[in-house]
């Protein structure tokens, strides 16, 4: 039987979410100074808390409790390792990069990942196309997850909540909690989402094993028995390589989490952070792709092309309370994520940007920039979900392909001195150009997909190319500087 | 000859991510159990987070 959630009590959950979120910005926001790092970066001084949680929150949406359920649904145990093989790629990477990138940020007071690239390459015009990838690949991904949650909020309800009420329940705690007190609003009100997304995912696993499923020994022995071909691998290796390459790297690729390198205000608050976000993710990997196999049983029949509807059909089994809880649980995940992507898109468009292009611009100018688009961003995320248009889910698909050409360039940054400014910026705009192609044309040449032949390209041009051009006069220098930050705190 | 520390980790990591890859997909690709290829995964991601601890427990202020 299947049971509608009433409006009022969606609204009623939502309302004390969002006022426990307004609560938390205003505590943020006292003891705020002036300034760009002040405000997207919290003046490097975060503590360990909000920055592991903040990290957390913002890799972790709605895809985990929405999209990964219907994959882990449709394709098994696959499906819950491809989460954790992206988990194991984001652990060694920042391992290995976050110090790195933290300590350069303090040396030269970086404030957004483009401009590490601009200035280690000594070109604006390498932060620049950096900045417009990041743009035109993430804006479609946070549109996504206004989509989601108006299509959950729609299907909870049957109808009673309207698709644009679910977006635009995503979309105001979104500019409030950016625009509030910049990264101190957006990291403590990520803590909080954080702390709801574990504990709401957690008590209804809890509720849906023994209330639905008799426990944990019946539901294994269940599992077993009728959906035994789940726990197989049983994704073909190439698609899988496809994405889970792209996302191995997500860690580097990804502004809204590169940024978070530079908050920590010091060596122990950058290890609770790895530490804290690591444990956070191993969780809720375990929690979300059991959710997978728990729909696949109390939600069975579905085709793998509508799998990802397995969740919001499951919420409608289980008493209205619980589906209100999970549902705010995974407003909570897609809220977190846009708000951060939100914030970094701006101080992106103020710093790599709008400087970029006046160079003698002052840093009211370019605060004042980058707090314009922060509601520039969030009305444009929600005016693309309101119109639905085709490409939008193309673009989305891509995003992490897309910012994957990236990766060359930073990995030169820090590895190899002999990379230039022109083989890095032809690298990122050939590659990002093959893997738009790959995707709008729906072509995979040799069944590889486009976004390893974009990441192929775009390392291949930086290699050749910086043999052939003049490697930036600075490099030295900063890798020394770099190098003894490294030897100093001890970092590998 | 002495290999660094960091060439262990790297070569450590290195073979954490050929086994994500590779035993998953020959010896555990047809058991249907929660402890074949799931159970791998989970634990993989366990010893990686793991490693990544006692590594950074050597960084200074």
């Amino acid at each position: 039987m299947s049971v509608a959630v009433e409006a009022g009590w969606l609204y009623a959950a939502v309302a004390a979410w969002f006022i426990a979120g307004c609560i938390v910005s205003h505590y943020a926001r006292r003891g705020m100074g002036r300034g760009v790092a002040e405000y997207f970066i919290a003046n490097r001084r975060l503590a360990a808390i909000p920055s592991a949680l903040t990290y957390a929150a913002t890799t972790y949406s709605a895809f985990m409790l929405v999209g990964l359920v219907g994959w882990t649904y449709s394709l098994g145990s696959s499906a819950h390792g491809f989460e954790l093989t992206y988990l194991i790629g984001t652990v060694i990477l920042l391992v290995y990069f976050a110090p790195r990138i933290w300590a350069a940020g303090r040396l030269f007071g970086y404030v957004t990942p483009s401009e590490l690239l601009a200035k280690r390459f000594e070109s604006r015009w390498v932060g620049l196309i950096a900045a417009f990838i990041c743009v035109a690949m993430i804006v479609p991904y946070a549109s996504v997850q206004f989509m989601g949650i108006g299509y959950l909020v729609e299907g909870l309800t049957d109808g009673a909540v309207p698709f644009a009420a679910g977006a635009l329940i995503a979309m105001v705690p979104t500019l409030i909690y950016a625009y509030w007190a910049g990264m101190r609003s957006v990291a403590w009100t990520d803590a909080l989402q954080a702390f709801i997304m574990i504990v709401t995912s957690l008590s209804m696993l809890l509720y849906a094993v023994n209330a639905l499923l008799g426990g944990w020994g019946p539901y294994l022995e269940r599992l077993s028995a009728e959906a035994p071909e789940l726990l197989k691998v049983n994704w073909p290796l190439l698609p899988y390589l496809g994405l889970v390459i792209p996302w191995f790297f997500f860690a580097l690729s990804n502004p809204q989490v590169f940024q978070r390198y530079y908050v920590p205000k010091d060596v122990a608050t950058l290890r609770r952070m790895i530490w804290g976000f690591a444990v956070f993710g191993f969780l809720y990997t375990v929690i979300s792709t059991q959710f997978g196999f728990i729909c696949r049983l109390v939600v069975p029949g579905l085709e793998p092309k509508v799998a990802d509807r397995a969740m919001p059909l499951f919420l409608t089994k289980v008493p209205a309370i619980m589906a209100v809880i999970t549902f705010t649980g995974i407003v909570a995940a897609a809220v977190s994520t846009i708000d951060s992507i939100v914030l970094t898109l701006s101080s992106m468009v103020g710093r790599d940007i709008y400087r970029a292009l006046r160079p003698g611009a002052s840093e009211d100018g370019e605060l004042l920039v980058g707090k314009l688009f922060i509601p520039v961003f969030a009305v444009a995320c929600f005016a693309f979900a309101m119109l639905r248009p085709g490409p939008i889910v193309v673009l989305s698909a891509m995003s992490s392909g897309g910012m994957l050409v990236l990766v060359p360039s930073i990995f030169a940054a820090f590895l190899w001195r002999r990379a230039t400014a022109p083989a890095a910026l032809l690298g990122m705009v050939v590659g990002v150009m093959i893997v738009g192609m790959g995707y709008f044309l729906g072509v995979s040449p040799l069944g590889v997909p486009s976004t390893i032949w974009g990441l192929a390209a775009s390392a291949a041009i930086l290699y050749v190319g910086s043999y052939v051009t003049k490697p930036p006069a600075g490099a030295e220098e900063f890798m020394r500087r770099v190098g003894e930050e490294l030897k100093k705190h001890e970092f590998y | 000859m002495r290999a660094r520390p960091g060439a262990l980790w790297l070569a450590a990591f290195m073979a954490i991510v050929a086994l994500a890859f590779i035993v998953p997909y020959t010896v555990l690709r047809d058991v249907a159990s929660l402890w074949g290829a799931y159970a791998f995964w989970t634990l993989l991601a366990a010893v990686t987070i793991a490693l990544g601890y006692i590594l950074m427990l050597r960084w200074r202020e």
